[in-house]
């Protein structure tokens, strides 16, 4: 007896809020949530651009960073079809550019944007991006 | 003779510790083996002083084969299951809350085998007959890519709200590949697909009724399997070497082809699709150099070369993966429904949501985060809609037919 009222004394005592969602509600508020995300993701990757190196610190970079340099290209080589390596200087250290393009951009000055990889030991970018600057 | 053997004993201990990793990346939800693949090619540079690179391709190609054999099954006692598996989530799901959760897996397993015994039947046409044609497909990638999405648009009862969900996953899609994020696929496709059911079973306080492992009977008819071969080779095998269809779409084909309703038929559809695909991937990236799975993507990044025999190398080593992964799935799948009930599923699903915003923080950082949790919205709000799940591959779709856009 004494056991059942304790019981109901602690029912009694705990103050229980309920705090339950339709699926309705609950489908709204994702919707919303989406659209005001979306927005979000759209503000952030346009303003908020790659990260400007320079050439002498390539080799501190992890390799899939995305990256912008500028610089002029000192030389360019055809490596393969479509696929050629530009040589960019930049703050005097020569960074090598990857881009699977046919251009022709000696002693141009150019901005490139891209993801930094390994190649036999060496960072290199490969461009997805690149500008006259 | 000895060097022979020598590279027979490599290639099989490559094939066991690909068969580890599949288990792994088969059962924890978010572990993908993009992941992993991706891994073994940053650090390929070191192990291949040591090893020759053809068993790294060995170890991928067998990593991914069980994956595909066991994916199903955290997607079906889960409900959390990654791009490949989406579809199996209301059937499987379904079998589970009727206490038939390993037959679910069971069914999918007996797929993924006739998928292996398909892949090992279209790898000559893959190999010495489709390069002939690829290049008129080629150049209409981004026309099938378009017929593909107003299929998927056009098929769905509700077609304002499959345009609406389709378009916004392209948002998604499009927003995340200009982040440039580290492994940007993770929370996109975990948000996607895997933590919008975590959140939504978590919400629903789902039991687990006891499950039953003792009977399994296949039950399919001959009519019914020569369907699904039908359905399954056709699907599969364009969506092996086109980009952004992947098995999700797949499925759809095949399944509107078969116009299958049964649940344990559609499993065994979707189980087949899976393993095809990444099968066919595999060859599709020697006979045509394409590049269609993370799994093929690494391959390619690793072989320096590839000439005719490793593609037969590596044809075997999926073959011996996937029989062994067969079986391996029957016992794990049995003894996960014997524990499933002693579980508490909702801090279960808590703990696996979790431990997957965790990995995404981890590995894609704060922006990461960002499109987890939009991404997250989006599924829940596709699920609660009644939305057919396929039709977030717009979050793929849309930005491959953007890359693809004839000026």
């Amino acid at each position: 007896m004494a056991k059942k009222k304790r019981k109901k004394i602690k029912i009694k005592g705990k103050k229980k809020i309920k705090f339950e969602l339709t699926t309705l509600q609950l489908k709204k508020i994702s919707f919303f949530l989406t659209l005001v995300g979306i927005l979000i993701i759209f503000l952030i990757s346009t303003f908020l651009g790659p990260k400007s190196i320079d050439g002498c610190e390539i080799e501190d970079i992890r390799e899939g960073k995305y990256v912008e340099i500028s610089g002029i290209i000192t030389d360019e080589i055809d490596l393969a079809k479509e696929f050629m390596l530009f040589k960019l200087e930049n703050n005097s250290c020569e960074v090598d550019i990857i881009c699977t393009c046919v251009r022709s951009l000696e002693d141009q000055h150019v901005i490139v944007q891209g993801k930094i990889q390994s190649y036999k030991g060496k960072k290199q970018i490969l461009a997805e991006k690149i500008e006259n600057g | 003779m000895v060097d022979i053997l020598l590279l027979i004993l490599q290639i099989l201990g490559a094939l066991l510790v690909g068969i580890l990793f599949g288990i792994l990346t088969g059962l924890i939800p978010g572990i993908h083996i993009n992941t992993i693949a991706i891994f073994v090619v940053a650090i390929s540079i070191y192990l291949t002083q040591y090893l020759d690179p053809l068993l790294l391709a060995c170890f991928i190609a067998s990593m991914s084969i069980t994956h595909t054999f066991l994916d199903f099954i955290p997607g079906i006692f889960l409900g959390s299951p990654d791009e490949d598996t989406v579809l199996s989530i209301l059937p499987g799901h379904s079998m589970l809350l009727e206490g038939k959760g390993y037959q679910a897996v069971r069914y999918t397993l007996y797929g993924s085998l006739l998928g292996l015994f398909i892949v090992l039947i279209l790898s000559p046409i893959f190999i010495w007959l489709l390069p002939h044609f690829y290049i008129y497909i080629k150049y209409s990638i981004f026309y099938l890519l378009i017929l593909a999405s107003l299929y998927l648009l056009f098929r769905e009862k509700n077609k304002v709200l499959a345009f609406v969900v389709f378009f916004l996953a392209g948002f998604i899609g499009i927003s995340t590949f200009s982040f440039h994020l580290r492994e940007s696929l993770l929370p996109m496709l975990t948000g996607l697909f895997g933590s919008s059911s975590l959140i939504l079973s978590i919400m629903k306080k789902q039991k687990i009724p006891k499950q039953n492992t003792k009977k399994f009977k296949l039950g399919i008819k001959i009519t019914s399997w020569l369907k699904i071969i039908g359905a399954t080779t056709l699907a599969s095998s364009i969506c092996s070497f086109l980009p952004a269809l992947g098995s999700g779409q797949a499925a759809v084909i095949a399944s509107d082809l078969t116009k299958e309703k049964k649940k344990h038929e559609f499993l065994t559809l979707l189980g087949s699709i899976n393993t095809i695909v990444i099968g066919l991937s595999i060859i599709a990236l020697y006979s045509l150099n394409i590049k269609r799975t993370g799994s093929a993507v690494s391959i390619s990044q690793i072989l320096p070369e590839f000439p005719l025999y490793y593609i037969f190398i590596l044809i075997g080593v999926m073959f011996v993966a996937g029989i062994s992964s067969f079986f391996l799935g029957s016992i794990l799948s049995k003894f996960i429904s014997k524990k499933i009930t002693k579980i508490n599923y909702k801090y279960l699903s808590l703990g696996v949501l979790i431990f997957l915003a965790l990995l995404v923080l981890g590995f894609s950082g704060p922006f990461g985060f960002i499109i987890f949790l939009v991404s997250s919205s989006l599924g829940v709000y596709t699920i609660l809609s009644g939305a057919r799940r396929t039709l977030l591959m717009g979050a793929l779709m849309i930005p491959t037919i953007l890359l693809y856009l004839p000026l």
